[in-house]
């Protein structure tokens, strides 16, 4: 018996609608791959996670976000690895050999992934913004360092392909992504020069010192294009020859360039040259001024629930400390010299407890400003100090009781004994308004800290003699963290 | 007839995924060479080793003829075969690592060894009972993937754990935190799915 067939006459594709073709049948493939929508949710969570307990800067953010797409990425390592690969395994060599389009043009249409991990990237990044809602990223905005979220994964991708085509078995995608994890971190434990090679740029500067993110991404992006280059060497070998060769020497001017310019040391004198009072971002509400860092003047809200409290009980004549914000450095000396202030720094909680106890932390400090228990210009003011028997111990108890109630009587970085807590709960059984109204009318023998501003009010305890000069320096290397009788 | 077996089983296992995982093993513990090594870099090095080195063992586990060929032997014991035969070479760089490198670093710097075996068991151990489950199902190279994919999604669920509650706290206390009391309860379930997986299947084309 013979079968005849009509022919179907149907012209071969040409290259670029057949490569098309095989483009998107591989990025409908990843996309629908386990691998990567797993890595996608992991790379989420991580990122969501480590900002989750504080408010995120900028730039912390991104050395987050980066962090966790490289999840993402060392997954596309492996899911890309197996695509390309495909060709090689399970005895498909063969049926391989007879498709029309050969193993180069294959290989283009492979590179339709790198695009769908970039995107994935880029998702990720966007969902862990919205997952963080409402409190937004404060500080300077870098879109070089945003894209190291997207360009990371892409990273992965195309090396996977790369990986794939040379070998197919199925070892070598997490092989590969141990061996690139080797190669990566140890430069970067060899001491600060390698430190730029680490895919995420990981060095914080103090305020006000930009980090070189614009080298640093050409530098990945120099390593995309080698790894692209090397997937359709195959296919036109000596453009993509030519392109690895540039993309490599081009990837190693830019880490080199990077790592030229990070400094070693950042002095003091520098560092606050930055972040001077006329640059800061200041406000004046209800009679406290509030000095925010360029870029964080949105915790102002956050900073005014902590201190109005407490600035509303102080009396009309009093001076009410100022809020200045610093980053890592302090050089110790106030925006009005004489003038009263509190310095807040960089980190405070995002969320539920977290935000609760930065709340109840300033506000804390901010009273203990007030009466001059937290002096800022001190070198010891942030050592603990005796300051049992003084009258402004038991106004600080009062004002930090009244403006938190429920939050018990507690003062930081100062001892006291029973004979002050018992006499703020005296002023406390006291109407409100008598209280503050004496306040207003003894203000400055309060405190003073060897008078006895509150004796009208019944309180008894008498301060001790209050040493004048600074409290011993440390003699050694131990460092005491008592400074005495608080001056 | 395991004595039969072993040359047979010896060839049939993919030897090039270990011998790479063994280089990258060494390569792993360069940080011991510094000066003053930074312990979180040797601890991370020595896991990393016994990590890769038990995922690649575990391609090992599927038995890429098992459909093809009826053996008079219980599938149990012919997986744990496989699997002994590069387990065994895998224990044995691991320890010479680990007694180079607890040399070289000196008393300088000093960790509780049970602890850090432990961990390094846990880390081996997991992609191979992983790849043996994975084995179970499918009798092919891909079939030992869950392995190291289960591996990196361990690693990956642990970095949510910071602080106090990570299980690889720095430096490595000798007294058990509620964390650290996870290790034997992971080797555990892990040596309990090892035995579970490469128990006798039923299920055609898998035998």
């Amino acid at each position: 018996m013979t079968i005849t067939t009509e022919r179907v006459e149907r012209p071969a594709p040409a290259p670029r609608v057949a490569i098309i073709a095989l483009a998107r049948a591989e990025a409908g493939r990843l996309l629908h791959s386990p691998l990567l929508w797993g890595a996608m949710v992991l790379s989420t969570g991580l990122g969501v996670a480590w900002t989750w307990t504080r408010m995120p800067s900028w730039e912390k953010f991104h050395e987050n976000a980066g962090m966790a797409s490289m999840v993402l990425a060392a997954a596309l390592v492996v899911a890309c690895q197996l695509a390309a690969g495909r060709d090689g395994r399970a005895g498909a060599e063969e049926s391989a050999r007879t498709l029309p389009a050969g193993p180069a043009r294959r290989s283009l249409g492979l590179l339709a992934v790198i695009p769908v991990a970039a995107l994935a990237g880029a998702v990720v990044y966007a969902a862990e913004l919205l997952l963080l809602l409402p409190t937004w990223p404060v500080g300077r905005f870098v879109p070089w360092a945003a894209m190291v979220a997207a360009v990371l994964p892409a990273i992965g991708a195309a090396v996977g392909v790369v990986i794939g085509r040379f070998i197919s078995a199925a070892a070598a995608g997490p092989l590969a992504v141990v061996a690139l994890f080797v190669l990566l971190a140890l430069p970067m434990i060899f001491g600060s020069v390698g430190l730029p090679v680490w895919p995420v740029s990981l060095v914080t500067w103090d305020f006000g010192f930009p980090y070189p993110h614009g080298w640093h991404l050409l530098y990945l992006l120099g390593l995309l294009a080698t790894a692209t280059a090397a997937v359709s060497w195959p296919a036109a070998p000596k453009v993509s020859a030519a392109v690895g060769v540039v993309a490599v020497l081009f990837a190693g001017f830019s880490v080199q360039r990077e790592a030229a310019i990070t400094p070693d040391v950042i002095f003091v004198d520098e560092a606050m040259q930055r972040i001077t009072p006329e640059r800061l971002d200041c406000q004046v509400h209800a009679e406290v001024r509030y000095c925010a860092l360029p870029g964080y003047g949105s915790w102002n809200r956050y900073w005014r629930e902590a201190v109005e409290p407490v600035a509303e009980l102080l009396p009309p004549t009093a001076r009410k400390p100022s809020v200045r914000q610093i980053a890592r450095m302090d050089d110790l000396k106030p925006m009005t010299p004489g003038y009263p202030e509190l310095v807040v720094g960089e980190v405070w909680g995002r969320i539920g407890g977290w935000a609760e106890d930065s709340r109840q932390a300033m506000t804390r400090d901010y009273v203990m400003a007030s009466v001059g228990l937290l002096r800022r210009e001190a070198p010891w003011h942030l050592r603990y100090c005796d300051a049992s028997g003084q009258h402004r111990t038991v106004a600080a108890l009062w004002l930090a009781a009244q403006a938190a109630p429920g939050e018990g009587l507690a003062l930081p970085r100062v001892r006291y004994g029973p004979a002050e807590i018992q006499a703020a709960e005296s002023l406390l059984a006291r109407p409100k308004d008598e209280v503050a109204a004496y306040l207003a009318g003894h203000w400055p023998e309060i405190l003073d800290p060897s008078a006895t501003g509150l004796a009208g009010l019944g309180v008894t305890i008498v301060p001790p003699p209050v040493p004048t000069g600074p409290p011993a320096e440390p003699s050694g290397s131990a460092v005491p963290t008592d400074a005495g009788v608080c001056r | 007839v395991i004595r039969l077996l072993v040359p047979h089983v010896i060839r049939a296992v993919p030897w090039w995924p270990f011998a790479a995982a063994a280089v990258l093993a060494v390569v792993a513990q360069v940080p011991a060479l510094r000066s003053n090594p930074d312990p979180r870099w040797v601890l991370t090095g020595l896991r990393l080793a016994a990590a890769v080195l038990g995922a690649a063992a575990g391609f090992a586990l599927p038995d890429l003829m098992a459909a093809t060929v009826i053996t008079p032997m219980a599938r149990w014991r012919r997986q744990w075969l496989r699997l002994a035969v590069l387990l065994l070479p895998a224990i044995l760089v691991w320890s010479s690592i680990y007694v180079v490198v607890r040399a070289m670093v000196g008393p300088a710097l000093s960790w509780p060894a049970g602890f850090v075996i432990l961990q390094a068991a846990v880390c081996g151990l997991l992609p191979l009972a992983a790849a043996a489950v994975g084995a179970r199902y499918r009798n092919s190279a891909a079939g030992a993937l869950p392995g190291p994919v289960t591996q990196g999604v361990a690693v990956v669920l642990t970095l949510f754990l910071t602080e106090r509650a990570s299980p690889w706290p720095v430096p490595v206390s000798a007294e058990w935190t509620t964390a650290q009391r996870g290790w034997p309860v992971a080797l555990a379930l892990v040596l309990l799915t090892l035995l579970i997986a490469n128990r006798e299947t039923t299920r055609p084309g898998s035998a």
